[in-house]
């Protein structure tokens, strides 16, 4: 291997890594979508248009793998659930995702889990509106670039989340 | 709900591990490992699937060889060839 995949990874390392930390809450869950990040970026990086630039290419990647690894993840459950039931019918629980994000002060912990457990409720498209406007704090023309979407999308997108959002709050709040 | 949101603001970066560059490097030395193997094994396939062809058609050349023979050796008897 040759230094270039290392200075790539030096550069994107904490990006890749936080938000796939935004998506998953979980240091194990981000770790694996890290690699497998790194993995498509050294794999495909000979192919990168300079169309973006490649931190923006770096961040739809990550998105991308992150959303595949929470399906993925879910169909698992699924699978898992299923079959629990079938061998003991009185074990039906429905696990609580677990949060446990490592960027959390302990004195806000309680609020931002109850944030993220309505957060991790929405639509992929959503979440990411809220992932990138709110915790990585990026501007809406970044976030259209980002999501290959207009600004004026990202607009109705974020409006959509809020409305969506304060619903399940309330939901959860019962 | 824009009050609730402004709390994400407060979540701080984290420093990544150092395991994830090791085990990153070890998945792509597995990967490449798995991809040489699946290569032989394709190879591998092709050739079993090229030796059967062989094997049918050495068969079948066979038989008509032998077929062959029988007719002509038919045609000989009913031609009376044998005879002389």
């Amino acid at each position: 291997m040759n230094n270039k995949p290392k200075i790539l990874y030096e550069k994107y390392k904490e990006l890749v890594f936080n938000v796939a930390l935004h998506y998953t809450q979980n240091i194990e869950d981000a770790e694996e979508i890290t690699q497998d990040v790194f993995i498509s970026i050294f794999e495909n990086i000979k192919d990168f248009r300079e169309e973006s630039t490649l931190k923006t290419w770096a961040y739809r990647i990550t998105i991308n793998k992150s959303l595949d690894f929470l399906k993925s993840k879910k169909r698992l459950k699924r699978i898992f659930f299923f079959k629990s039931l079938k061998i003991d019918d009185q074990e039906k629980k429905i696990s609580i995702p677990e949060i446990n994000h490592p960027g959390v002060i302990l004195e806000n912990k309680e609020s931002v889990n109850a944030i993220f457990n309505c957060i991790n409720k929405l639509p992929p498209k959503l979440k990411t509106v809220i992932i990138l406007l709110k915790i990585e704090e990026k501007s809406q023309k970044e976030t259209a670039k980002i999501m290959q979407l207009s600004v004026k999308a990202i607009e109705s997108l974020f409006h959509r989340a809020k409305k969506k959002l304060s619903i399940i709050l309330k939901d959860n709040e019962r | 709900m824009d009050k609730k949101l402004n709390i994400l603001t407060k979540i701080e970066r984290v420093e990544v591990p150092e395991r994830v560059y090791s085990n990153l490097i070890q998945k792509i030395e597995s990967k490449k490992n798995t991809s040489s193997l699946n290569f032989l094994l394709k190879a591998a396939a092709i050739s079993l699937l090229v030796i059967s062809i062989d094997l049918y058609l050495i068969d079948k050349f066979n038989y008509f060889n032998t077929s062959n023979e029988i007719n002509y050796e038919i045609y000989s008897l009913s031609n009376g060839l044998y005879e002389k």
